[in-house]
């Protein structure tokens, strides 16, 4: 990894001063990278922390063998006068580390038909062999303002000894025609061996569009490929 | 949309969705303490807020926001919320290959001779990617540069990655 821009500018009329960071990172092994996990922190001219960013974003696809640029400072600024004025001596140390993605169709689950019925997927489903996805639930309470009620639970544990930077679980609604009626997505990270209940929810469902309608689910791990590290020192920018 | 201290996440989570087709998952994190000269509320979001000026004022309200598509894929959080409506991630030959000339073009006058080799590595790697006569013109075109302005990039290097871009020329 090398960091390509640390840039700062002058304060502003708040007194606030912000920079700007990117890295270029070469993934160098055999898997794409699907997400790419950011973090900065800048400390001032005596290696104080003066303020930091952490990101992580599954829009900086690299694929195998390729380099790519990414952001890390997204919207940073701190106050001046935690760095005696000006950003001259503000130092950078980064932290990247990129994940690869393991993605399972867990199935359909219908829409339970009236209030009161419960409808499930009754299977543990391995995610990549890292992590477990745990069945779902979907039990219809009593209509609301002419509004379908759901409770969906599923849950994900961690079967790995690695961290698992995000697990996801999305939830389509289909109606009839396959046409989406609404969506859901939702992920956590999970340590080593934790597990994580999801409740997806939905707002203003009407119940006549939603016969015969069906869940579809699916849930995505991913787990860390490689780890970079580096340090910049900030120089003004030309903007 | 007026964003005031007394928000809540649902609102403004149904006002995204509503009028920007985005989706968001929001963390409850610490208040962040509002500065006592409180220029930040009532904040108004409109087409022109961009993700990151959103997300930065949350904090005050002790939420973290991400910001997804329709698909369910991060949004890039420097698009404006007019521009994010739509927003796509769409992983392709171009996709890929701009993506190696944008590194390119960030490590292009560096002063490390070892990433002189990593250069190397991403000219090839464009050059197996590029799918026309334009993009091979474009790859020319950096290695000029590269061979003009990087002392480090010698005759042998210029040599070496010339002769794999005539060979896909030919």
């Amino acid at each position: 990894m090398k960091i390509n821009k640390f840039t700062y500018q002058k304060p502003d009329s708040d007194g606030e001063i912000r920079f700007d960071c990117s890295a270029i990172v070469e993934n160098k092994t055999d898997f794409d990278i699907e997400l790419v996990r950011t973090s900065i922190i800048i400390v001032n001219g005596s290696n104080v922390t003066v303020c930091g960013y952490e990101n992580e974003s599954d829009s900086d696809f690299i694929s195998a063998k390729d380099s790519a640029e990414v952001d890390v400072a997204g919207w940073l600024s701190c106050d001046a006068r935690t760095l005696n004025g000006s950003g001259e001596n503000a130092k950078a140390y980064v932290s990247v580390v990129t994940y690869k993605r393991e993605f399972v169709k867990i199935g359909q689950l219908p829409f339970p038909a009236k209030p009161g019925d419960y409808t499930e997927i009754n299977k543990v489903v391995s995610l990549g062999g890292v992590a477990d996805l745990m069945g779902v639930s979907c039990l219809r309470k009593k209509d609301e303002d002419g509004s379908a009620q759901l409770e969906m639970r599923s849950a994900i544990r961690n079967s790995s000894k690695d961290y698992i930077a995000r697990a996801q679980l999305d939830v389509k609604l289909l109606d009839q025609r396959d046409a989406e009626i609404t969506e859901s997505y939702d992920y956590y990270s999970l340590p080593s061996k934790a597990s994580q209940v999801y409740n997806p929810s939905f707002w203003d469902l009407k119940p006549k569009k939603c016969v015969n309608a069906n869940f579809n689910i699916s849930a995505s791990v991913y787990t860390p490929v490689e780890r970079y590290t580096a340090e910049a020192s900030a120089t003004l920018s030309e903007d | 949309m007026n964003i005031t201290l007394d928000s809540s996440a649902e609102n403004i989570q149904k006002h995204l969705k509503e009028c920007y087709s985005l989706r968001c998952k929001f963390t409850f994190v610490e208040k962040k303490p509002i500065p006592s000269k409180n220029s930040i509320f009532p904040f108004l979001i409109n087409g022109d807020t961009i993700l990151n000026e959103l997300s930065s004022i949350l904090p005050f309200l002790g939420l973290k926001i991400d910001f997804l598509n329709s698909e369910g894929q991060s949004v890039p959080m420097n698009l404006s919320l007019d521009e994010s409506k739509d927003y796509k991630f769409i992983v392709d030959e171009e996709y890929e290959f701009n993506q190696l000339i944008k590194s390119l073009d960030a490590i292009l006058t560096t002063n490390d001779y070892s990433d002189i080799e990593w250069i190397k590595r991403i000219i090839i790697r464009s050059i197996e990617k590029a799918n026309s006569q334009e993009k091979l013109k474009i790859i020319k075109e950096k290695i000029e540069i590269i061979y003009a302005k990087n002392d480090k990039f010698m005759k042998s290097d210029y040599d070496a990655v010339f002769q794999f871009l005539k060979r896909k020329l030919l």
